[in-house]
Parts: C-alpha cells; sequence; structure tokens
C-alpha cells in the first residue's frame, strides 16, 4: 500500500520524501541521543554538587555530632534552605537517631528511620543520597538529604525545546537545497520524459534528448538519442525499400497489364480478323464448286475438299485458342455448381447430337461444389465429351461420372472403356496442341484438355489420368485443394497423380 | 411497291460478295445497297455527303451491321442511328465474325435487334442470311414512319 502510494509520486517528489525522511530521521535520532546525554550529564552534575554539599554537611557535623550539639546541626542543616532544590534534610548519629533535620514544607516525606543507601539513588523523581560522617575511620552518623530533580527536567525541556527549533531549522534549510539541488537530477529525466512523449506523440523521430551530465543519466540519454538515430535510419531504410518496392510493383503492374491488355487485343483481332480469310477460302471454294464445279474433273473436287477441311479445322482451331485464353482471362464467379446436372446436360446434348449412338451412362447424384459454373461446364463438356469421342467404336460404350471421398478433398473422376492412351504419354495430355491420337481415329484440336487443366488449376485443383490402350481411361481432377500452391505447369499434374493412389474399386475400374 | 431495301455495311469486299451471293441465294426479294465504312453508313442512314440525293423511301428495312470496320465501329454506328429519331427504330443486325461476348454485351447495349456470328462453312451462312430475310422483311412487323 505504502509502496503503492510511493510509486505515484513523481521523480521531484521521490526524491524529496526521501531526502525528508532520512533528514527527519537522522534528526529525531540525534535529538533523542542529545537528550539522553544531556540529561545523563545534567542529572549527575547535580548529584556531584549535592554529594559536595553532603560531604561539607558531614565533616561540619562532626565535632556537633561527637559532642551531641543539636543546636549547631540545626543551623548546618537549616543552612541547607539556601538551596532549593534540597527538600529534606536529615542528620542521624551512628544509631539512627535523628539529630537534627529540615523539611520544606510542599514535601512530605520525613527523615526516613534508615535509609540503608549505600550511597544514592533515584526514586520518583527525586535524588536519595546518604553521606557518613565519620572521624578516623569510626562512623559517627549520616547526613541524608532529599534532592527534587526538577530542574533536571526543566532542563531537559528547554534543551528539548531548543533541539526541536534547531531540527526544525536543520530540516527546512535541508529541504530547500534539496528541492534546489535535486534538479541536477531530476531535470535531465524530465526532459528525457517529455522528449520521450513527444516522439511518441508526433512520431518524429528526428528529435533528441539534451545531454547534460557524464553520469548513469547522461548515458542514458546517449542511449536514448542513439536508439533514436537508429529507428530514425530504419525508417529512412523502410520507406525507401517500400518506394523501391511500390515503384517495382508499379512497374510490374503496369507491364502485366500491357501484356494482358496485348494478349486481349491479340485474341480480340484473332477472333475478327483471322476468321474472315478463312471464311473467304471456304465461301470463295463452294462457290467455285457451285458455279464451275461442272468443269471440274475429280482431282481438282479432292482438292477443293481438301482446302475446305482445312478451312473448316482452321475455324476449329481459332475457336479453340480463344476458348482457351478466354478462360485464363475471365475473372471467376464461384458459386455452388451442380456438377451431376451439368454432367447431364453434357451427355445429353451430346446424345442429342448423335442419336444414333447408344452408351450405358452413369453418374453419381448430388455432386455439388464451388466453381464458376460456365468454366465447370466447359470441363464436363470437355471430359465427356471425350469419353463420348473415344468410345465411338465401342460395342457396348460405357460412361460414369462420379467421386472419391478422400480424408483431406473430393476427388471427380469421369471413366470410359473406349480407346485409351498410352500412358507414356500422360504429360503431354494437358498441353495445347498435344494430340495422342491422329485425326484418322479421333478428330480433335489438342486443345481441350489444355482449357480443362487451366480451369481445374485456376479453381486451385488437379487434373490426371490413369489409362491402358484399348481399355478405356479414367480422367481425375479435384477442386479447392487444400496447399495447392496454383502452380500451372505440367509437374504439378504429374507430381499429384504419384501422389494420389487410386482406391481398388478405381484400379478395376480404369479397364 | 418497290423491293425492300437492305443496307450492308461491311468492309471486306470478300465478305461483301459472300453476303451479297448468300442473299441472293437465299432468294429473298429485296435491293441491297453497300457501304464500306462507319462514317460511309451514317452518311447513307442520315443523307449526308455522298448521299443527300436520297429520300425517305430509300431507308433500309434493316441493316447488316459489320462490327469491325474503318474510321468508325459498328457499335458507334449503331449508337448514332439509335440516337437520331428518324432512325432510332430501323431494325439493325449486327452481323459479325467476333464471337466476344464483350462485343455482344456492347452490341446489345447500343440497341442491336440481333447478334449475328457469321459462320466458316457457306452453305450454313446462307441458311442463317435466309432466316434473317425472313424473319425481318417477312415475319417481322415494324412501324410504318419511313415507308410511303
Amino acid at each position: 500500500m505504502k509502496s503503492r502510494l510511493f510509486r505515484k509520486f513523481s521523480l521531484k517528489g521521490k526524491i524529496m520524501l526521501l531526502v525528508s525522511i532520512v533528514t527527519l530521521t537522522v534528526l529525531t535520532l540525534m535529538t533523542g541521543l542529545l537528550i539522553a546525554y544531556e540529561s545523563y550529564t545534567f542529572r549527575e552534575g547535580v548529584r556531584k554538587n549535592i554529594t559536595t554539599t553532603a560531604k561539607i554537611v558531614a565533616e561540619r557535623s562532626k565535632s556537633a555530632v561527637l559532642f551531641r550539639d543539636d543546636s549547631a546541626l540545626k543551623d548546618t542543616v537549616n543552612a541547607l534552605r539556601s538551596n532549593e532544590s534540597i527538600l529534606l534534610a536529615c542528620i542521624y548519629d551512628a544509631d539512627v537517631n535523628v539529630l537534627a533535620f529540615f523539611n520544606r514544607e510542599a514535601h512530605t516525606n520525613h527523615c526516613p528511620r534508615r535509609p540503608h543507601l549505600t550511597t544514592y539513588k533515584y526514586q520518583n523523581g527525586l535524588l536519595l543520597l546518604e553521606e557518613n560522617i565519620s572521624l578516623n575511620d569510626e562512623l559517627l552518623g549520616a547526613v541524608y538529604l532529599e534532592v527534587s530533580l526538577i530542574d533536571v527536567s526543566t532542563h531537559i525541556q528547554n534543551y528539548l525545546l531548543f533541539t526541536s527549533i534547531v531540527g526544525v531549522i536543520v530540516f527546512v534549510i535541508v529541504y530547500l537545497l534539496t528541492s534546489v539541488l535535486q534538479n541536477q537530477i531530476s531535470a535531465p529525466l524530465v526532459q528525457l520524459k517529455v522528449v520521450a512523449k513527444r516522439i511518441a506523440k508526433n512520431r518524429d523521430y528526428s528529435l533528441r534528448a539534451e545531454q547534460s551530465s557524464r553520469d548513469e543519466i547522461g548515458e542514458l540519454v546517449d542511449a536514448f538519442n542513439q536508439m533514436l538515430q537508429e529507428i530514425q535510419n530504419q525508417n529512412a531504410m523502410i520507406v525507401e525499400n517500400s518506394e523501391t518496392l511500390e515503384a517495382e510493383i508499379n512497374e510490374r503492374t503496369r507491364e502485366l497489364k500491357n501484356t494482358n491488355a496485348e494478349l486481349e487485343a491479340f485474341s480480340y483481332s484473332v477472333s475478327h480478323d483471322l476468321r474472315a480469310p478463312i471464311r473467304a477460302i471456304v465461301g470463295f471454294t463452294q462457290a467455285l464448286v457451285e458455279d464451275c464445279g461442272e468443269q471440274l474433273d475429280d482431282i481438282a473436287l479432292d482438292h477443293i475438299s481438301r482446302v475446305t477441311t482445312a478451312g473448316h479445322k482452321m475455324d476449329e482451331l481459332i475457336t479453340s485458342l480463344l476458348h482457351l485464353s478466354r478462360v485464363t482471362r475471365k475473372a471467376l464467379n464461384e458459386q455452388p455448381v451442380d456438377l451431376s446436372a451439368l454432367a447431364a446436360e453434357s451427355l445429353k446434348s451430346l446424345a442429342d447430337a448423335n442419336p444414333d449412338r447408344k452408351a450405358q451412362i452413369t453418374i453419381q447424384h448430388g455432386m455439388t461444389d464451388i466453381g464458376d459454373i460456365k468454366l465447370l461446364r466447359v470441363v464436363m463438356d470437355n471430359l465427356l465429351g471425350n469419353a463420348w469421342k473415344y468410345t465411338q467404336k465401342e460395342k457396348q460404350p460405357v460412361i460414369e461420372f462420379g467421386r472419391i471421398q478422400e480424408t483431406t478433398t473430393t476427388v471427380y473422376f469421369v471413366r470410359d472403356n473406349g480407346a485409351g492412351f498410352d500412358m507414356n504419354y500422360k504429360d503431354r495430355l494437358f498441353t495445347a496442341f498435344q494430340r495422342l491420337h491422329t485425326d484418322d481415329e479421333f478428330e480433335g484440336t489438342g486443345i481441350g484438355l489444355a482449357t480443362v487443366a487451366r480451369i481445374i488449376h485456376r479453381h486451385h485443383g488437379d487434373i490426371w489420368a490413369t489409362s491402358t490402350t484399348g481399355e478405356g481411361s479414367t480422367f481425375f481432377f479435384t477442386l479447392h485443394q487444400q496447399g495447392h500452391n496454383a502452380n500451372q505447369n505440367n509437374a504439378k499434374t504429374t507430381s499429384a497423380q504419384t501422389a494420389f493412389t487410386p482406391s481398388p474399386r478405381l484400379q478395376d475400374g480404369a479397364s | 411497291m418497290p423491293p425492300l431495301k437492305i443496307l450492308l455495311v461491311e468492309d471486306n469486299p470478300d465478305d461483301e460478295a459472300l453476303a451479297l451471293r448468300a442473299l441472293k441465294k437465299s432468294e429473298i426479294v429485296s435491293s441491297v445497297d453497300v457501304v464500306r465504312d462507319g462514317q460511309e453508313a451514317l452518311d447513307y442512314m442520315f443523307h449526308k455527303g455522298a448521299y443527300q440525293s436520297l429520300n425517305q423511301t430509300d431507308t433500309p428495312c434493316v441493316v447488316l451491321l459489320d462490327i469491325q470496320l474503318p474510321k468508325m465501329n459498328g457499335i458507334d454506328v449503331l449508337r448514332n442511328i439509335r440516337n437520331n429519331e428518324k432512325t432510332a427504330l430501323i431494325p439493325v443486325v449486327l452481323l459479325t465474325s467476333s464471337d466476344e461476348e464483350r462485343d455482344m454485351l456492347d452490341g446489345y447495349k447500343a440497341g442491336a435487334n440481333s447478334y449475328i456470328n457469321k459462320p466458316v462453312d457457306f452453305n450454313a451462312f446462307v441458311e442463317q442470311i435466309k432466316m434473317l430475310g425472313n424473319y425481318w422483311l417477312g415475319v417481322n412487323k415494324t412501324p410504318h414512319i419511313h415507308h410511303a
């Protein structure tokens, strides 16, 4: 409680309090000791005086006691009246009979029957003193005195008053001196505090505390200033770094924007300008056949047919490429998507386009996930379109879309019993323009799976495939895989494949 | 009654020839005027410059408008047509090779009545032109503000 109160004081207050307590303690102790000493020496002085008086009385009373001269003894005793502190005086003979005495009116004590004092004693504010009257070692009697010590206490009271006044004066002087001198200690600290507070408030690290002494406080101020310098340097460095960084980011952003704008302009012009010549090539070759078909022989017509086919193929390639580039550019609009429904729609449109084909189709119900519905539709269209395409030569095509719940992620799969592919080339599956089949076997642009992979990667998922040539293939993909680093290269796809062990059911189903 | 008039705005002569061929093959009875850039299209529509001599009866029943045009693109031409009271209600079909969603959105926002992606296959193109002609010159009814 006390120390908590002490903590509330300012530095100056603490120094003042400290000095005050020390001064008061010292003064009190000093005064006490002085008074004790003074009261002892003063009392001893009184005693010596009275002893001398008693000895004189004893000396003077010898003959009177010896000759029983009571009137002389009476005179001797009465002579003691002049000493006001002596309250009772008695002279005894050897048999302790009171020969003479005097007793002051105010004093009620009477001569004791036998004092039995060796020399003296203090009792009830009185000094009791006995002096033998003897002649040639023969005890004749005794002088007994009772002396008031009121002089001693008056003296001590005066002394106490005096020392107290001196003490107060000393204390005041010490207090005044301290309050002036404590500035030497507290002022630099207070100044340091003011500077520190101003810095904390204004965050102006260019301020410095004033160096005023070479003691520990001076060293503290030095250290404080050094710290400020260090902060200032670091701040400057941070600002410089962040400015550089910001400039760099701005530069990169600008470059990226330029690149994006160029890419966009490129795909826009591809979309517009590359199509027109193809349209002209295809259109006019058809016009050629229509207008001059009769003049052309079979070889010419075959050539023209190849030109038309190439034109169509070129158009298809441009469309796929534009699609791929849009998949990369378009912002994701993520929401819950019913993948089962998407798959059903996709397969329905495939079946509608090829009404003469029959396939055994299995879609697991209720597969929903978060994603961009337009892009996931592209994924389903491509994967199921591939399954549909590569089972076209099977007698009993089987296409299945389902999912496997792994511990941390859901793995979707599209499985077919179609032509399959050579696992040696699995790394090339998801690269644009890489085909594992010739156009004679199965038509295609080689862009579909690259587009699918890019969409999956944009959804922070992975895609991979397993296959046995002639027995079918299974494409696996995940969405929002934990710890996915959005690394859009094929190495990631490959590593994901080795990391994932298909369940026994799947290994069976892969054939 | 004079034959119904179609305005074709097309800068590419190949596309122009193919469009004319398709219109001819689709057996739509109409006369076709062709202009080759955006400014010329506006001059034609508002009877300015080289087209000052045109009168109200020359207003086309439908405009087939390409988006990629020299001087002023098709979207801006369309906005000008829509902003003028005399031409605001004329059906305009954007006929373009672009399948950019942005173009489609801009086109419809600017007031296009239809947006057609020109196919590479000529037969498919003829089919589309036939449908267009039948619809805009046959089925569809427009207020008779410009036909005498």
